[in-house]
């Protein structure tokens, strides 16, 4: 009841024999909707594995991931489809931006990927929560990292995705920049009752986290 | 919508069959009148001078005179009547393609408005299903799930679908915070009665003993004094409580303006103020970037302040004399960043993570001889939380303790 996102057993090994690598190692977790999760680790602990399978991305040797009871990887279930449909939005730490592009055209990217109209008020509600107005006309490479992540965070909204999942999406920045952007992340999901889960190097930004899961080894430490 | 407008692309489009089959008639007619004319010129009785007319003139179709030598030399009903029959066969045929042509199409607009009619009921029943399942959800408290029955042909209903998933899931979020709030206020409930224990008992066996009346004066005087501090601590814990129950249980709402965010720090000052004035502690405002105009944030001045007089009451409490708290306020590009560093006991680093729980306090002596109920923290958190913001902790270089508060600007 009331939770998300269930990962069950859930592995990825590379390699065989003497030379497997156990990248993510037999993980069960449970995230709760509208919870604000930060998986915490050292580099090479495979949180990152382990979100990309969460969100659809790289599938797991063996185990199940479940969104809302349905199993992304089940066979013959295209997990692309799941991510149409339930949307999922990912912020990364290299942002990902289209250079060539405005701001404003970089936000409504998927929009139009998806052949979806722009859900106006919405849009320009992000827009000020964000603090973008006064860039949107600007392309990504004349604005500053932590402008930059907002573009990022407000593409990563604009579909309202159900779970926003967010690689590292400090890495970049400095302490006091880092911050905002977390709490802007956590402002937005708040606002428009989103999950956000996010996977850090940092304790600082895991603080701010409602629950923090501890990966070591691609393993679950500490729920 | 869709099946008026198929209506009038069938409507219009057997119009458009009618009119070009006419238009097709009508040369069809206008010749063969023309070669009965010419037939009757070359037959009649001065057939040069005749055609010579027609070829200048054009023809003239002015009656049956130009019939009259045909009928005489009894053409009547042979060929005229032939090239009548032709033309009314032409005529014939076109009225028959033509209703043909008409009768497909009403008969494709029938099976098209059929074959709507029974994906629109369809659509309903599965917009009823779902509906259903939602009510449902919200007797049991779950979400209704990701519909699989999702009928495959009907791209329209996709856009209802995630709809309907997104209110699902507005729901299920609203049961789910109803009951851990159910769940808190349980919870809060069993710890307010274990935190209300200890200073209870602990009066009830200084009363217990004042009351027998075996009390040298002086142990009179100590016992009294005791009573006189677990008073205090009660009145302390009770109002502490109160503030916890009406926040947590969502009596108090927010009354979110934008005002200076400078007076509400101020008036938190001004409260610990005295407090610090004891311990010879200095405590500073630091606005970095002074403004011209004030910063005006969105938020609720009286527990935004509440929020940080809970942090500068443990910062001046856990500080020895004679130290420094220092608040920074910086505006970031959409948030404002308080810091309050101070130069007190500081904060082990496992701690870190528990410093922010209901009634949760340090193992270290130097904190279990300051009197507190492990609240402070915590509320401030719920507070700056309700704002949307965040509040970290750090231990400050070379002692004490840093706490962040991120607050957006609006």
């Amino acid at each position: 009841m009331g939770v998300i996102l269930q990962a069950e057993a859930l592995c990825k090994f590379y390699g065989t024999g003497t030379q497997q690598v156990k990248a993510v190692n037999c993980v069960d977790l449970e995230i709760m909707q509208g919870e604000f999760v930060a998986i915490v680790g050292k580099s090479g602990s495979g949180k990152s594995t382990l979100l990309h399978m969460l969100g659809g991305l790289d599938r797991p040797t063996s185990g199940h991931v479940r969104i809302r009871g349905v199993d992304i990887y089940r066979p013959g279930e295209d997990a692309r489809t799941v991510f149409r449909r339930r949307k999922i939005g990912f912020v990364f730490q290299a942002y990902n931006l289209v250079s060539s592009i405005n701001v404003w055209e970089n936000i409504v990217l998927p929009l139009g990927l998806d052949g979806k109209k722009i859900d106006e008020p919405y849009v320009e509600e992000l827009i000020d929560t964000l603090g973008l107005r006064e860039r949107l006309y600007h392309l990504p490479c004349a604005l500053s990292g932590g402008q930059q992540q907002r573009v990022a965070i407000a593409r990563a909204l604009v579909t309202r995705p159900d779970i926003v999942f967010a690689d590292e999406p400090t890495g970049n920045l400095d302490s006091r920049t880092s911050d905002e952007v977390v709490t802007l992340l956590k402002a937005s999901a708040q606002k428009f009752g989103q999950t956000l889960v996010i996977i850090t190097h940092d304790e600082d930004i895991a603080q701010m986290a409602d629950r923090t899961i501890l990966l070591e080894d691609g393993e679950v430490v500490r729920l | 919508m869709g099946a008026i407008k198929a209506k009038r692309i069938f409507l219009s489009t057997f119009l458009f069959w009618v009119i070009v089959n006419l238009a097709l008639a009508y040369p069809a007619c206008r010749s063969y009148q023309e070669k009965q004319q010419l037939c009757a010129l070359g037959l009649g009785e001065d057939p040069g001078e005749s055609i010579a007319r027609y070829l200048k003139e054009g023809p003239f179709f002015d009656g049956e005179d130009e019939k009259e030598p045909l009928r005489e030399l009894g053409y009547t009903d042979t060929y005229v009547g032939t090239l009548q029959k032709q033309l009314f066969f032409q005529i014939f045929w076109n009225a028959l393609t033509t209703g043909l042509a008409g009768a497909g199409l009403l008969f494709l607009y029938m099976y098209d408005r059929n074959k709507r009619r029974n994906e629109t009921e369809a659509s309903v029943q599965w917009i009823c299903d779902r509906l259903a399942g939602l009510k449902n959800s919200m007797h049991t408290g779950g979400s209704c799930g990701d519909s699989d029955t999702l009928p495959e042909d009907m791209p329209q209903l996709v856009r209802i679908e995630e709809e309907l998933a997104q209110l699902s899931d507005r729901i299920g979020q609203v049961y789910t915070s109803a009951r851990a709030d159910r769940e808190e206020t349980k919870a809060l409930v069993t710890d307010i009665s274990h935190q209300l224990r200890t200073p209870l008992t602990a009066l009830w066996t200084s009363f217990e003993l004042l009351c027998s009346g075996s009390l040298s004066p002086d142990e009179y005087a100590e016992f009294q004094n005791r009573c006189a501090v677990q008073m205090v601590r009660l009145q302390e814990l009770t109002d502490a409580l109160l503030q916890i129950s009406r926040l947590e249980t969502g009596l108090i709402e927010l009354k979110l303006q934008r005002t200076p965010l400078f007076d509400t720090i101020l008036t938190a000052v001004n409260r610990i103020y005295p407090r610090a004035r004891e311990k010879e502690i200095a405590v500073v405002l630091e606005e970095t970037d002074a403004q011209s105009a004030p910063l005006m944030v969105l938020h609720d001045p009286r527990w935004l302040s509440e929020a940080l007089i809970n942090i500068l009451e443990n910062a001046v409490k856990y500080s020895p004399d004679s130290t420094q708290v220092t608040i920074t306020v910086l505006q970031m590009a959409v948030s404002v960043r308080i810091e309050i560093i101070d130069q007190g006991i500081g904060i082990l680093p496992e701690d870190v993570n528990r410093i922010f729980r209901r009634f949760w306090r340090g193992d270290n002596a130097r904190i279990r001889e300051e009197n507190g109920q492990g609240i402070g923290l915590y509320l401030a958190r719920q507070i700056i939380e309700k704002h949307h913001g965040t509040i970290r902790v750090a231990a400050q270089k070379p002692q004490g303790s840093r706490f962040v508060i991120q607050l957006p600007l609006g």
